[in-house]
């Protein structure tokens, strides 16, 4: 038996060493400092905006995601208090006051205002969430915080290396599949939707001017594809690692420059700094007090804190979970881009181009028929983006069904005249007209009602030039 | 120190591992890309007149000549300016001055007919003449105010035309009997076009306002109000002219001299959502609240139709103003007077198709607006829809109730603008700046 166990118990060991080996602290303390203050930064951002007015405050009706029913919004006093209380506990957390309870706050806070409404999803929103989340079973807060400094007790020095490993699996995984995302015919063979966005940017100086050339786009699509599926790889590279640091500043500068895509640029740049050695920190202090990166104090090695079974259980589903979360699409007839099946929670980020409309035509029990605009429930954003998501015009099929059988006109029958262009093809009905919505259910199963994606490829668009008159 | 070194080594390998599995991911999806279609063939490149500040790149835009980027841009920009706005902004200012003209006459004989027949006239020659600046709500003519905020919005439009702000009649006859005078401070559901209409196209105040001004009193009303509608005309259109405020000037070197618009992507921008008037204003309230097909609560003052949303049911110009609205919309697409327009555009990026299928599209409705106006009237047909099923049915069909048939007619073109043309040039779309995207 001793001769079957061993290897097992020794690998078990060496895999326990691995994962609690003592790391400096220093890289992930600065982490939660520049996470908390980013995520301040974006709240007071969101509110001074005025975007709880208009992505809020405004619509008479909103979108909830599938098992979410129950998040509902609140008054305008409550959506403040809200980010509020997002923008305190992200800055509590940051300088590390009430560590605990402060992270906690921010992920359930920040989780809540995300699930409010799907129309308002972003993929960075939900990394996010996800990193806070990580957070709440971390201790960043034991140097460089408050917490830290008026408990003596709590301080210390370095952290078991499986909490830096946790928050690089989590960068890794996005950058992995927003890469492996854009291995589609669309982006890697058409340019779309490039082709689409980047010619209206050629005022910029320097490189504006050759926004408009297609094979620029060509170019900018395989270098993105490139870039996200090996950044990582060489960001795990020692003497790869600034090359590629680099590389990525300059990526997220551009598209910081080309979209508006917020604060996603900044998250995506600071959360690979978790990839840089863990005593960063102390050694650019040092560099910045001494002028030499060598002279880093090297933090004493404390006792190593070993991970508990159920954690190390926990922490292994997580990451299956996140593992395999965006491959749920292959269950789904079709391409995602067109049924959306999929998309959400995958990390499918800027890849399509989708413009349509879209009108419900309601047939009351009493013969009547009358068109719908979903503009009588939506505003322009909510419009614009649902109208490219089959559960979303479900949905408000559903919520139109239930108002006009509670006025008495039912049971009602809803159609849904939409069509859709994707990535610049012509427009083509993506729900079947005669599939009545007021009676397919919602979830997670194969939708029959969603017509077949377009078979053509996008159009390729030229250089704008015209003779002028 | 053996430990540290084999955990190191083991990150090394977990390090190189991951990496070479990267690149066998990336040589794997360099050999296995290609599904789902192959490349399309493009139409071919209107030949370009020679050397006209052609950059000669020889790329996909043809070989040299002619204008590219965003200098076709603003030069599309300039000629919309030119040839569409600031002539429907000088058109409007003149027939203001001619409807002053008109109720100063009607003013002196009240009761006259033939001058009240007058006043009626120049009143529907302003109006028409509106509703052309009524799509190309851009510059000074928007909102200073989120959420339809414009740049250089400078809110000229509601002191011109509130609808459909529904007017306070009752509060208007007061005015008219306490001879208030008309200004800025104003409020905008009892003064401009709508509020003339009011007063010209009623012989009396409606019985159940308390106010009840004679009709020389009324008239007087309307004076104040033309002269008002006149000043307001003159500064809009002085803030466009050239040789005053040069807004012309702002929108066509937007993204160079311009300091109000960064790129001329962002005055298209601009002028795209002034084009949703047609989808939002048009379609939706013009025709498809009036027919009854708008599901407005499924119960209208008719059996099946709404004729209480008309435009201008007291004038019966509800049909020619959507005439007017579609008309501009070609127009803005076409260009006029052998001026560029946004088709112009989608033929300089090979998608002429789609400026072909919106122009026909649009020629198809303002052949059906033409039926029905030399008929009954839109008003009239509006008010003879006797079934809603059978108007959303002709809507969807395009064949049946002539005024439904027009509902599906803008859809349609509308479905097409908002769809892949603006896809095609990036274009803005109502409302589209609030939040972020990824």
């Amino acid at each position: 038996m001793h001769g079957i166990n061993l290897p097992i118990e020794d690998t078990n060991r060496r895999l326990q060493n691995w994962l609690t080996e003592p790391r400096d602290i220093s890289a992930i303390a600065i982490y939660r400092i520049l996470f908390g203050g980013l995520m301040c930064f974006g709240a007071l951002r969101f509110i001074l905006n005025g975007w709880i007015e208009r992505l809020y405050i405004e619509p008479s009706f909103h979108f909830s995601y599938w098992g979410f029913e129950w998040v509902q919004v609140p008054g305008p006093t409550g959506l403040y208090l809200l980010f509020g209380g997002i923008a305190v506990s992200a800055f509590m957390f940051a300088i590390g006051l009430f560590y605990r309870l402060s992270i906690i706050t921010f992920w359930l806070l920040f989780t809540y205002a995300e699930l409010m409404d799907v129309t308002n999803y972003l993929n960075h929103y939900y990394f996010t969430s996800l990193l806070a989340f990580i957070l709440c079973f971390l201790s960043p807060h034991r140097s460089w915080s408050v917490d830290a400094w008026l408990r003596p007790t709590l301080r210390g020095s370095t952290l078991p290396a499986w909490q830096t490993y946790w928050i690089r699996f989590q960068v890794g995984i996005l950058y992995f599949y927003v890469g492996w995302a854009k291995f589609e015919p669309d982006w890697l063979l058409h340019a779309q939707p490039l082709n689409i966005w980047l010619p209206p940017l050629s005022g910029l100086p320097v490189l504006g001017p050759f926004l408009e050339f297609p094979w620029v786009h060509l170019c900018f699509s395989w270098f993105a594809f490139l870039f996200d599926v090996t950044i990582i790889g060489f960001m795990l590279w020692r003497r790869a690692r600034p090359w590629a640091f680099a590389v990525i500043l300059v990526f997220h500068f551009f598209t910081h420059l080309f979209f508006n895509i917020g604060l996603f640029p900044v998250i995506m740049v600071f959360s690979v700094l978790i990839f840089f050695d863990a005593d960063w920190p102390r050694r650019l202090i040092a560099f910045v007090r001494r002028g030499t990166i060598r002279s880093s104090p090297r933090p004493p090695i404390q006792y190593r804190r070993p991970l508990s079974a159920g954690l190390a259980v926990f922490i292994a589903c997580y990451c299956c979970l996140q593992a395999l979360l965006p491959l749920r699409h292959w269950l789904y007839p079709g391409t995602v881009l067109w049924n959306e099946q999929g998309m959400r929670f995958s990390w499918r980020v800027m890849l399509r181009e989708k413009s349509g409309s879209l009108q419900y035509r309601l047939h009351t029990l009493g013969g009547e028929v009358a068109i719908i605009s979903p503009h009588r429930y939506l505003n322009e954003e909510q419009y614009r983006e649902m109208v490219g998501q089959p559960d979303l015009i479900l949905q408000l099929a559903h919520h139109i069904r239930d108002e006009y059988n509670a006025k008495g006109f039912g049971p009602v029958k809803i159609y849904a005249d939409a069509l859709l262009s994707l990535n610049g093809r012509p427009l083509q009905p993506m729900i079947d007209p005669l599939a009545d919505l007021a009676q397919i259910s919602g979830g997670l199963g194969k939708a029959d009602w969603i017509t077949a994606p377009p078979d053509s490829p996008p159009p390729k668009q030229t250089r704008l030039r015209i003779s002028a008159r | 120190m053996l430990l540290t070194h084999l955990q190191s080594g083991l990150v090394q390998r977990g390090a190189k591992l991951f990496g070479s599995l990267l690149i066998y991911m990336v040589l794997a999806s360099c050999g296995g890309g290609g599904g789902g279609g192959g490349a399309v063939t493009p139409a071919p490149t209107p030949t370009p007149p020679p050397g006209n500040g052609g950059d000669g790149d020889g790329g996909d835009g043809g070989d040299g000549g002619g204008l590219t980027g965003d200098d076709a841009r603003r030069a599309v920009l300039r000629d919309i300016a030119e040839d569409i706005i600031l002539p429907a902004l000088q058109d409007f200012d003149t027939q203001a001055a001619t409807l002053q003209t008109a109720t100063e006459t009607l003013v002196a004989s009240p009761t006259d007919t033939a001058a009240l027949t007058a006043a009626r006239e120049a009143w529907e020659a302003a109006m028409s003449s509106w509703q052309r600046n009524e799509v190309l709500q851009v510059g000074p003519a928007g909102r200073s105010t989120n959420p339809d905020m414009v740049v250089g919005g400078q809110d000229f439009r509601d002191f011109v035309y509130s609808w459909p702000v529904t007017l306070d009649t009752c509060a208007l006859e007061s005015a008219a009997l306490n001879s208030a005078a008309v200004n800025g401070n104003t409020s905008i559901n009892i003064t401009g076009l709508g509020a003339i209409e009011h007063l010209l196209y009623t012989d009396v105040p409606p019985a159940a306002c308390a106010d009840q001004p004679s009709t020389a009193q009324r008239m007087e009303h309307v004076q104040r109000l033309a002269d008002r509608t006149g000043v307001v005309a003159t500064s809009l259109l002085n803030r466009w002219d050239p040789a005053m405020g040069d807004f012309v000037e702002q929108w066509s070197a937007a993204g160079d001299t311009s300091t109000l618009y960064a790129a001329p992507q962002e005055a298209l921008d601009a002028l795209s959502v002034a084009l949703f008037y047609v989808e939002r204003q048009a379609k939706d309230r013009k025709i498809a609240f009036t027919t009854g097909i708008g599901a407005t609560g499924l119960t209208c003052t008719n059996a099946s139709s709404c004729p209480e949303f008309l435009e201008s049911p007291l004038s019966s110009q509800s049909g020619a103003n959507i005439r007017t609205n579609v008309q501009v919309f070609r127009d803005l697409f076409t260009g006029v007077s052998d001026g560029m327009g946004i088709n112009d555009l989608l033929e300089g990026i090979d998608r002429g198709e789609l400026a072909t299928e919106l122009v026909e599209q649009l020629d198809l409705v303002l052949d059906s607006i033409n039926d029905i106006e030399s008929g009954a009237g839109f008003d009239e047909a509006v008010r003879n829809v006797a079934d809603r099923t059978d108007c959303v049915n002709a809507s969807g069909n395009n064949s049946g109730i002539p005024v439904c048939v027009l509902h599906g007619l803008i859809s349609d073109a509308m479905d097409t603008f908002r769809g892949p043309i603006v896809s095609a040039l990036g274009l803005a779309i109502p409302q589209s700046s609030a939040g972020d995207n990824d």
